[in-house]
C-alpha cells in the first residue's frame, strides 16, 4: 500500500509539471490562427514591472497563452461541457444538423444605433443621383431558427426590418428573409458566413429589383458552381472548438464573366483575380473570395452594359458580387471600415448608375463607420 | 497568486513541494517561509512590507507579553495586548474600511483579514496562557505567511498549529491524502463554482437591466449563487487543507456540509467553522458570552453578528446580511428551535435552506436598490412565473446542478468508505479525471478567440 501512495505522489507531480517542462523546450507560438490573435510570450524582467505587478501578469498570460496542447484541452472542455447538456459555449449554439449559430440577444443589439445608420443611408440616398438600394441579409440566427435548441434565446429582427422598411422605403429596401428561408444550406456550418447558395439567392432577388434584364438564363448551375474546398472550418468553429465539427464546402463560381475579371484593391497594387487561391491553404478560406476584405476594390468586366455599380458592404458582399459581373461593366466595392476617404465625394465622382448597401443585419446595426456615407 | 491558475498548479506547487521534500527538515520551516513570501509577493510586490509589518509587530509583542507574565506584571500584560490589539484593528481598519467610511480608494492588501485574525490569536493565546511564546521569528513569520491559508483560510490559530511548527511529519500516505483533497478543492472551485458562477452573472446581469426575467430566472440565479459561493469556499478550504496535509500539518476543518442543515443555527455551525470558532473565541466569550443575562447575550450577539457582516466585506450589504443572521439566529433561540426538531426534517431543511439562499441574495448585491429589486423579482412582483429563457437556462444547466446537490451530501464520500481496500485506487483515478479536466477548464478560459465576428 505504501508503494501505491508513492506512485500516486510522483504521477500528480509528473502531470503538474509537464507543462512547466515543454514550456522550456518547445519553442514559444507567435500566433493563433483559430483565436485569430498574436499569442503572449514570456517578458523581459524589469524592476519597475515587478513592483506593479505587469510582469507577473505578463508571465501568467504567457504561460497560459503557451500552455502545450491549449486547443486539444479547449476541446476536451467543449466536449464536456456538452456532456453536461450545455447548448451554448463560445458564444454560440450547438444547433441540430451540425450547425452552429452565433448567440445574438437583444442586448446584444443596440436599436439606437441601428436606427442612426439607417438614417445615415437615408441621408446619404436623398444627395445620390444613382439609385439607392439596400440590402440587409438576415442572421442565421432568424433563418435558421427551427435548429436552435429548444427554448433558446435569440434577437428580434422582424420588428427591425419594419423599422428599415419604414424609414428607407419598400421600393429601395430589398427584403430577401423569405425567399432564404424557403432555401437550404444558405448559411456555412461552422461559419457566420453565407454559402455561394445564400449568396446566389440574394443576388437573385437583387435582380428583380433592380431590373437589370434577362441578358440570359441565370438559374444557379448556369454559373457553373465549382466546389474549391472540402475543408472550410469557420469562425463560429474557432469560437466553439468542438471535435464533433464537420468541416464545409465552399463554391465559387466560373464563368467566363469570372475570369476575365481584372481586379485592382488600394492595398494591393496589382490586378488580380476575384478568387484569391492561397486562401485556401489558410485558416480563413471564404477569403478566397477577392482576398478578404479592402478599403476599396475596383473591377473592370468585359460586359456590354455600360452600367457602373458601387457597393458598400460586410464581407457578405464578397460571395455576392461575383454574380454581377455581367451585368455592369464597372463595380466598385467600398469596406467603410477600412476605408478612410470621403464616401461622399467616392460616390458623386464614380458616376454609378446603382448603388447597393449590403449588409448583414446584426453587423449592420453594430457597425460604427457608417457615418462616413455623409462626410 | 490563486490556487485555481496555471501558473501556481503547473509552476509553483512542483518546484516548491519537490525542493520542500529534498530539503533536511531543518531548513523547511525556512523554506516555507521563503517560498509563502514569495508567493505573496507575487501578487502583492509592495503590500507585502504590510505583512512582514504584521509579523515583526505581533512577534515583539508576544515576546513583551509573555515576559511581562513571567514576571507577574498583568496589569502591563494586559495593557500591553490591549496595545497590539489597537495596532492590529487599525491596521485591518485603515486598509479595509477607510474607504467605507471616507470616500478614498485605499486597495485592500491581499489575506489581510485573515492573517491579522490568525496574529491576533497568537498574542490573545500566548496572554491567556493557551500557547507558548515563539521566540524564533522564522518559526513565526513561516506560520504568519504560510501560504495554503494565507489568502482565504481556514483561519488557523496559532496553538492549533503550535506542535506542528517544530515537529511535524511527512509520510507518503499523508501526501497522497493531501494531494487527493487538494485535487478534490480545485474540481470544487474549476468545475462546479466557475461554471455556475457564469450562470449567476447572465442572471445577474438580466435581473441588473430588466431584460427576460421572471420569478423562475430569479430563483435559479439565487441558486447559483449558493452553489458558486459554497464550492468556491469550501474547494480553496479544501485546497488549504490538502496542501497543509502535504507540508505536514493538521488544519482544522472548514465546512461540515452546511447545506444539510435544518436550522439556521446548525448552518453556521457547519459554515466557515474557523472564523465561527475565532468570533466565539476572541469575542463572544470575553465579552461575557451567555454568563451575564439576557440582555447583556442579546448584545453580545448583535456585536458579534454586526462584526460578522463587517468582516466579509466593507459595505453595507454586508452589515445588513450579519444583522439579518443575528436575527434569524435570535428567533430560533427564542422558540423557533424547538419547533424545528419537532416537525419533520424535509420541512426544517426547507425553512433552513430558503433564509440560506436569500443570504446569499443580500450578499451577493452590493447595491442596496438592486438587492430590493432582485428580491422583488423572486417574489415574482411585476415579472412573469417562468419564460423561455429560464427555461433555456434551468434544462441546459440541469445536470450540472443536480451534480452540485449531490456533492454538497454526504453521499459521494460514503460512496467511497464502501469501496474499503479499493478505496484509494479509485479515489485516485478520480482525482487524476478531476485534475486533468480542471486543468483544461482553467486552459480553455484563456482561450479567447478573437474573431471579429462581423467582418
Amino acid at each position: 500500500m505504501k508503494r501505491a501512495y508513492k506512485i500516486y505522489n510522483i504521477l500528480v507531480f509528473i502531470i503538474l509539471a509537464i507543462p512547466l517542462v515543454l514550456i522550456f523546450t518547445l519553442p514559444q507560438r507567435d500566433y493563433s490562427a483559430n483565436e485569430n490573435r498574436y499569442l503572449d510570450k514570456f517578458p523581459k524582467v524589469t524592476t519597475d514591472e515587478i513592483f506593479s505587478g505587469k510582469f507577473q501578469d505578463d508571465v501568467s498570460n504567457a504561460f497560459n497563452d503557451q500552455f502545450f496542447i491549449r486547443e486539444q484541452m479547449t476541446e476536451l472542455t467543449t466536449s464536456f461541457k456538452k456532456l453536461l447538456g450545455f447548448k451554448d459555449i463560445g458564444g454560440v449554439y450547438i444547433a441540430d444538423d451540425n450547425y452552429y449559430i452565433a448567440k445574438v440577444t437583444d442586448s446584444d443589439i443596440s436599436q439606437d444605433k441601428f436606427i442612426q445608420n439607417l438614417r445615415y443611408i437615408s441621408y446619404f440616398a436623398k444627395k445620390q443621383n444613382a439609385h439607392v438600394y439596400t440590402m440587409l441579409v438576415p442572421s442565421p440566427i432568424t433563418i435558421l431558427k427551427d435548429k436552435l435548441p429548444a427554448f433558446a434565446p435569440f434577437y428580434n429582427t422582424h420588428s427591425m426590418y419594419n423599422t428599415a422598411i419604414t424609414l428607407l422605403g419598400e421600393s429601395d429596401f430589398i427584403d430577401i428573409r423569405e425567399i432564404l428561408e424557403q432555401e437550404d444550406n444558405v448559411f456555412f456550418k461552422t461559419d457566420h458566413h453565407w454559402t455561394l447558395k445564400g449568396a446566389y439567392t440574394a443576388y437573385c432577388e437583387y435582380y428583380k429589383k433592380a431590373e437589370l434584364g434577362l441578358t440570359k438564363e441565370h438559374t444557379y448551375e448556369s454559373f457553373n458552381p465549382v466546389m474549391v474546398s472540402n475543408n472550410f472550418y469557420g469562425t463560429l468553429y474557432s469560437k466553439a472548438l468542438d471535435i464533433n465539427a464537420k468541416p464545409d464546402e465552399i463554391y465559387a463560381i466560373y464563368t467566363k464573366e469570372t475570369k476575365n475579371a481584372r481586379v485592382t484593391s488600394n492595398d494591393q497594387k496589382e490586378s488580380t483575380g476575384i478568387y484569391n487561391e492561397e486562401s485556401l491553404e489558410k485558416k480563413d478560406k471564404y477569403a478566397y473570395f477577392f482576398g478578404g476584405n479592402h478599403g476599396r476594390t475596383d473591377i473592370d468586366t468585359n460586359s456590354n452594359t455600360k452600367k457602373k455599380l458601387l457597393v458598400i458592404k460586410d464581407s457578405f458582399a464578397n460571395s455576392f458580387v461575383p454574380f454581377l459581373l455581367e451585368n455592369y461593366s464597372h463595380i466598385t466595392m467600398i469596406d467603410p471600415r477600412y476605408y478612410n476617404e470621403s464616401i461622399f465625394e467616392t460616390t458623386l465622382k464614380g458616376k454609378y448608375d446603382h448603388i447597393l448597401i449590403l449588409y448583414e443585419i446584426s453587423n449592420f446595426a453594430q457597425d460604427k463607420n457608417l457615418y462616413k456615407l455623409t462626410k | 497568486m490563486v490556487f485555481s491558475s496555471l501558473i501556481f498548479l503547473c509552476i509553483f506547487m512542483p518546484v516548491m513541494f519537490a525542493v520542500y521534500y529534498l530539503c533536511p527538515a531543518k531548513l523547511r520551516n525556512l523554506f516555507l517561509l521563503f517560498s509563502s513570501l514569495l508567493f505573496y509577493a507575487w501578487g502583492e510586490p509592495v503590500y507585502i512590507l504590510v505583512m512582514l509589518f504584521s509579523i515583526i509587530f505581533n512577534y515583539t509583542f508576544g515576546i513583551i507579553i509573555s515576559s511581562l507574565k513571567d514576571n507577574s506584571k498583568l496589569t502591563k500584560a494586559k495593557i500591553t495586548l490591549i496595545i497590539s490589539i489597537i495596532g492590529n484593528l487599525s491596521m485591518l481598519f485603515f486598509f479595509k474600511y477607510t474607504g467605507f467610511f471616507m470616500q478614498i480608494f485605499i486597495a485592500l492588501p491581499i489575506g489581510i483579514s485573515f492573517y491579522t485574525f490568525q496574529t491576533m490569536s497568537y498574542v490573545i493565546d500566548v496572554y491567556i496562557g493557551n500557547a507558548k511564546v515563539q521566540k524564533n521569528i522564522i518559526n513565526f513569520a513561516m506560520y504568519v505567511s504560510m501560504f495554503p491559508q494565507l489568502i482565504a483560510g481556514p483561519i488557523v490559530r496559532y496553538r492549533q498549529i503550535e506542535k506542528e511548527i517544530d515537529n511535524r511529519k511527512l509520510s507518503d500516505e499523508n501526501i497522497a491524502f493531501g494531494l487527493q483533497r487538494f485535487i478534490t478543492g480545485l474540481g470544487k472551485k474549476v468545475i462546479f463554482a466557475n461554471q455556475v458562477g457564469i450562470l449567476w452573472d447572465e442572471v445577474y446581469n438580466c435581473v441588473s437591466s430588466g431584460t427576460d426575467i421572471s420569478l423562475l430566472l430569479a430563483w435559479l440565479g439565487a441558486v447559483a449563487y449558493t452553489f458558486q459561493i459554497y464550492f468556491d469556499f469550501s474547494g480553496y478550504s479544501d485546497m488549504a487543507i490538502g496542501m497543509g496535509q502535504m507540508l505536514g500539518f493538521n488544519f482544522i476543518e472548514n465546512f461540515n456540509y452546511p447545506y444539510l442543515s435544518k436550522s439556521i443555527t446548525e448552518f453556521w455551525r457547519k459554515w466557515h467553522i474557523s472564523l465561527g470558532t475565532w468570533f466565539k473565541e476572541y469575542v463572544y466569550i470575553p465579552l461575557g458570552g451567555s454568563k451575564k443575562g439576557f440582555l447583556r447575550q442579546l448584545i453580545n450577539l448583535f456585536i458579534v453578528w454586526a462584526l460578522t457582516g463587517l468582516w466579509h466585506g466593507a459595505a453595507w450589504n454586508f452589515v445588513v446580511w450579519g444583522i439579518y443572521f443575528f436575527i434569524l439566529l435570535l428567533i430560533e433561540k427564542c422558540f423557533l428551535l424547538k419547533i424545528l426538531q419537532k416537525i419533520p426534517k424535509f420541512f426544517s431543511h426547507i425553512y433552513a435552506l430558503f433564509f440560506i439562499i436569500i443570504g446569499w441574495v443580500i450578499f451577493a448585491c452590493q447595491d442596496f436598490e438592486m438587492l430590493i429589486h432582485y428580491l422583488k423579482t423572486m417574489a415574482g412582483a411585476g415579472v412573469p412565473l417562468f419564460n423561455n429563457y429560464a427555461i433555456y437556462k434551468l434544462y441546459t444547466n440541469l445536470i450540472l446542478l443536480l451534480l452540485m446537490v449531490t456533492a454538497s451530501t454526504k453521499f459521494p464520500r460514503q460512496i467511497f468508505l464502501k469501496l474499503e481496500k479499493k478505496h484509494f485506487l479509485f479515489s485516485s483515478i478520480f482525482s487524476f479525471i478531476i485534475l486533468i479536466l480542471s486543468i483544461s477548464l482553467l486552459v480553455s478560459g484563456t482561450y479567447n478567440p478573437f474573431l471579429y465576428f462581423r467582418f
